[in-house]
């Protein structure tokens, strides 16, 4: 194709101040933002890194490096296996009872626009913003004038009530996310109400409930405020363990216990990932 | 099988979405609600299928009341905008969905599905999911999942709006053969009045979640019954004059001038009206001749015809359209005109 | 209306076991709570104010709170200056490294806080990276005490509360129209003129959700609390644990509970209503 007619001979170039703004700009915050994955990040990586030492210490960067303090673990470490099963128990017992309670309600809560439901979906996820000392403390006030000594099922009880609002969360994010006209359509297609639940709904809301379970079951797994005062005196769940060990003697098998859990935390959260698209349902 | 909508109102809240509406549809027939959006139409569909529970009045599919029926005893077979194909499942799942729903069992479902899909030409797409598929294909499994269950009555919810529009021919073409071919009563909504013109036995058209008029297309177009239904479809001419009674019939002073009518109706009083004039039912003519004197505006060459605005003596504006070839005089921008009606044209005359 | 869902009716019925659940292990205990801090001595005798007025007619006390919602703040402003640029960053970044960074921001809150806590003793203790760094540079002789100080809770916990900061900016940013900040563009603002003028005001509420996370989740951090803190800084936390669980003194662990619980409240339903107002502006 030919020239066109009358073109200028040089092109127009963006002003220097307009340059200085741009990079100044995307310099800040790549710098900031840089910063704060390495600040996320580092802490983990460093204990990772400080479980594989070959000392008494927990030098950083360490001396020499061996796997001695994950053999004591599993060797010679009964208490500490002890209160991780007794961790796994609590924490899947109460997602699994919080599953049931939460799905319900999120199926019933997540299209009202009434008041009452709109009151209703936030008392539920309260202890998300509640100080749970408080609600362990609560709890344990309420056992003790009911008579009721603690065991599991005390522990259980506190702990569903602080994993229901992250199933709460996600299975009503999902659910609303739900085109109603594929409910709808499958009522008009002859589909009773249970037949419509089993083969549309759920299907399509099962991935959030799964993320919801999974981030449920890791913070029970975690929690202290509420075992603190819920846990019998000879069951002790693993993070108060954990807890106990750090503030007494800075025993290294401290950060074997770690590294097992980030490493067990990392594998699950990206199997979940791959499942269920895991960080969808975090947002 | 025939439906009879008998006093139906809905009310959302404080608004009337449908008001006091009565409508019979033949065995067989397809009608067409055609109206703006808000106007109820949807609502119609949605309460006929039974996704919503009407305020008042009756619903009635074949000899039945359906009032108490809930959506999967109605027998009512609907197709929604987006076609809500089940996205986790095949297209033969969703085809066989409503069999299954009824409890046919799995070899039963699969030979009514192959049935379904070789009817709406999809059958070398059975295994895919409804990601996998255009607009079109989506369309075509939609339409056969709902055949499937053999409705007594199909249900179309603006079924080419998601469409672009040479794909939307083909299909409201494949549509018009499966209705004829299955000989099933049809309900289809829609927003688009060359659809309704084209596909539908009559147009219902709504307005206010009331019916305006219901007839077959020819009559819609040629003789509205409201100015609504003037304005809403085709383009038109909606011109305020006086009428006056005159030699062999009428005579309107509109615009600065005056037009000759040979009848006046559906209003025959004398007094200010409202006259209803489409663009082609004008003819331009060299100034000198009868008519409206006019000035052209602007031309707009629009394909087979050219679309002239005019303005008038008085300042209002005219749109007249003309065809391409076999007009002698070709008036540009600025050229005194003279707009007449052609022989034969029937005008709708309003009271105003 | 409720399209597709289940009818007002039959709503009820499907909440009811979780609000059930609520009433009994929620609703009751916290009330017996406010009960139990209404008695005046440990053995629950008579009823009376004397816990409230034991604890706000001592500075000792008054102090802890005010220490513990100054933490709290702190905490949360701290979060906002590194998690802004980041969910900012996140928002820049390409579609690939979008996953990568969204990965990054949640794995550390699925993982335990006590890890995350201990992490930081690892960091600040007297063998730490920080001491062994400052040591190889030669700019101090011997290691520095950094644990144990207050702004060693701070920037601890503003780290392992950071998702929860992050999080919700992100959806605030990634839901304002593109169309708004290239208008901005067009018409002849710069990328820092955009940036306040349209992006911050914009992502607001988002800002304000992840700083009541934050505040509510550092008031409460007992074991970063503890452990960085040390026994030295008291905070309400610990100090409710010691007096339930050492002291046996109920009321008054019940009081502290009842004036930790109706602080956090307090500063999330102003947050709250001030939220509320954002929220009408960002959606007109």
């Amino acid at each position: 194709m030919a020239e066109a007619p009358g073109m200028p001979a040089g092109a127009a170039r963006e002003s220097r101040g307009s340059r200085v703004e741009r990079w100044s700009f995307y310099a800040a915050f790549g710098v900031l933002g840089g910063a704060a994955v390495t600040l996320l990040a580092a802490p983990t990586v460093i204990v990772l890194i400080t479980s594989f030492t070959s000392a008494y210490t927990l030098k950083f960067p360490p001396p020499g490096y061996s796997v001695r303090w994950y053999r004591a673990l599993w060797e010679s470490s009964p208490e500490i296996v002890a209160a991780a099963v007794l961790s796994l128990k609590v924490a899947a017992v109460a997602t699994a009872i919080a599953v049931v309670l939460a799905v319900g309600a999120a199926l019933a809560l997540a299209r009202q626009r009434a008041a009452w439901a709109r009151i209703l979906d936030s008392v539920f996820m309260s202890p998300l913003m509640l100080p749970l000392l408080a609600l362990g403390l609560a709890l344990l006030v309420l056992f003790s004038r009911l008579g009721v000594e603690l065991s599991l099922t005390t522990l259980v009880i506190g702990h569903v009530a602080l994993t229901a609002p992250y199933i709460l969360r996600t299975t009503t994010a999902s659910y609303v996310q739900l085109d109603p006209t594929l409910l709808e359509c499958a009522r008009a297609l002859g589909a009773r109400p249970w037949f419509a639940f089993r083969t549309v709904t759920l299907p399509l809301v099962a991935p959030g409930i799964a993320a919801g379970a999974f981030i449920a079951f890791m913070a029970s797994f975690d929690n202290v405020a509420i075992s603190l005062f819920l846990s019998d005196a000879r069951s002790e769940v693993l993070p108060i363990r954990l807890w106990n060990i750090i503030e007494s003697s800075l025993d290294v098998r401290a950060a074997a216990v770690s590294g097992v859990l980030i490493g067990a935390t990392a594998v699950l959260a990206l199997v979940m990932e791959r499942i269920v698209g895991l960080s969808r349902h975090v947002r | 099988m025939g439906v009879t909508l008998d006093r139906v109102t809905h009310r959302y809240g404080g608004t009337l979405a449908v008001d006091d509406v009565s409508l019979v549809v033949q065995p067989g027939e397809l009608i067409v609600l055609l109206g703006p959006s808000g106007c109820g139409k949807t609502t119609l569909l949605r309460i006929i299928a039974g996704l919503l529970g009407q305020s008042a009045g009756r619903a009635v599919i074949g000899d039945q009341v359906v009032d108490a029926l809930p959506p999967n005893e109605r027998g009512a077979g609907i197709v929604f905008q987006n076609y809500a194909l089940f996205p986790h499942m095949t297209v033969a799942a969703n085809v066989a969905y409503g069999l299954r729903a009824r409890g046919a069992g799995r070899a039963a479902a699969a030979d009514a599905v192959e049935r379904m899909l070789r009817l709406v030409r999809m059958e070398t797409l059975a295994k895919r999911y409804p990601r996998e598929l255009s607009g079109g294909q989506q369309q075509r499994v939609a339409l056969a999942r709902t055949l499937a269950v053999s409705p007594k009555v199909l249900l179309l919810d603006e079924p080419f709006g998601a469409l672009d529009k040479n794909l939307r021919l083909d299909m409201q073409i494949e549509v018009k053969r499966l209705q004829r071919e299955l000989d099933v009563t049809t309900i289809m909504v829609t927003h688009d009045q060359s659809e309704a013109l084209s596909m539908a036995d009559r147009i219902a058209v709504m307005n206010r979640g009331r019916i305006e008029q219901f007839a077959t297309p020819e009559d819609i177009y040629d003789a509205p019954a409201t100015p609504f239904v003037a304005a809403f479809v085709g383009t038109t001419n909606l011109l305020r004059g006086r009428l006056a009674a005159a030699r062999e019939g009428f005579r309107v002073e509109l615009g600065g001038g005056a037009l000759w009518l040979r009848e006046a109706s559906p209003c025959a009083g004398e007094g200010e009206v409202m006259v209803v004039v489409r663009p082609e039912q004008f003819r331009l003519d060299p100034e000198g001749a009868e008519g409206l004197a006019a000035t052209v505006r602007m031309v707009l060459p629009h394909g087979p015809f050219i679309v002239y605005e005019l303005s008038l003596a008085d300042g209002s504006t005219l749109k007249v359209t003309a065809g391409r070839g076999g007009v002698a005089h070709r008036p540009g921008p600025g050229d005194a005109v003279r707009a007449a009606l052609v022989p034969g044209a029937r005008v709708p005359v309003f009271p105003a | 209306m409720t399209r597709g869902g289940p009818r007002p009716a039959e709503a009820w019925q499907l909440a009811l076991p979780l609000a059930l659940f609520f009433v009994v292990f929620v609703f009751a205990p916290l009330g017996l709570l406010g009960l139990v801090s209404a008695y005046n001595e440990p053995e629950l005798r008579t009823m009376g104010l004397a816990q409230y007025a034991k604890f706000f007619g001592d500075a000792f006390n008054v102090n802890i709170l005010v220490q513990t919602l100054a933490l709290a703040l702190k905490t949360t402003l701290l979060a906002i200056a590194i998690g802004y640029p980041l969910a900012y960053l996140y928002t820049l970044a390409p579609r690939r490294l979008q996953r990568v960074l969204l990965l990054v921001i949640v794995l550390p809150l699925l993982t335990s806080a006590v890890v995350r806590t201990f992490a930081w003793i690892v960091i600040l203790g007297r063998l730490g990276i920080v001491n062994s760094a400052l040591q190889t540079l030669g700019w101090i002789d011997a290691p520095l005490t950094l644990l144990y100080t207050p702004t060693a809770v701070v920037v601890a916990l503003a780290q392992i509360e950071m998702p929860l900061m992050v999080l919700p900016v992100i959806t605030a940013l990634m839901n304002i129209d593109p169309n708004l900040t290239q208008a901005s563009a067009v018409l002849g603002a710069g990328r820092w003129r955009t940036f306040w003028a349209v992006t911050l005001p914009l992502s607001v509420p988002g800002l304000l959700a992840g700083c009541l996370l934050v505040f509510a989740a550092a008031a409460s951090a007992f074991v970063t609390q503890t452990l960085i803190g040390g026994g030295r800084h008291m905070f309400m936390p610990v100090y409710i644990y010691q007096q339930a669980i050492q002291v046996y003194n109920y009321p008054f662990a019940a009081t502290l509970a009842v004036i930790l619980l109706v602080s956090v409240l307090a500063v999330v339903t102003v947050v709250n209503v001030l939220g509320r107002r954002s929220r009408g502006f960002v959606h007109g």
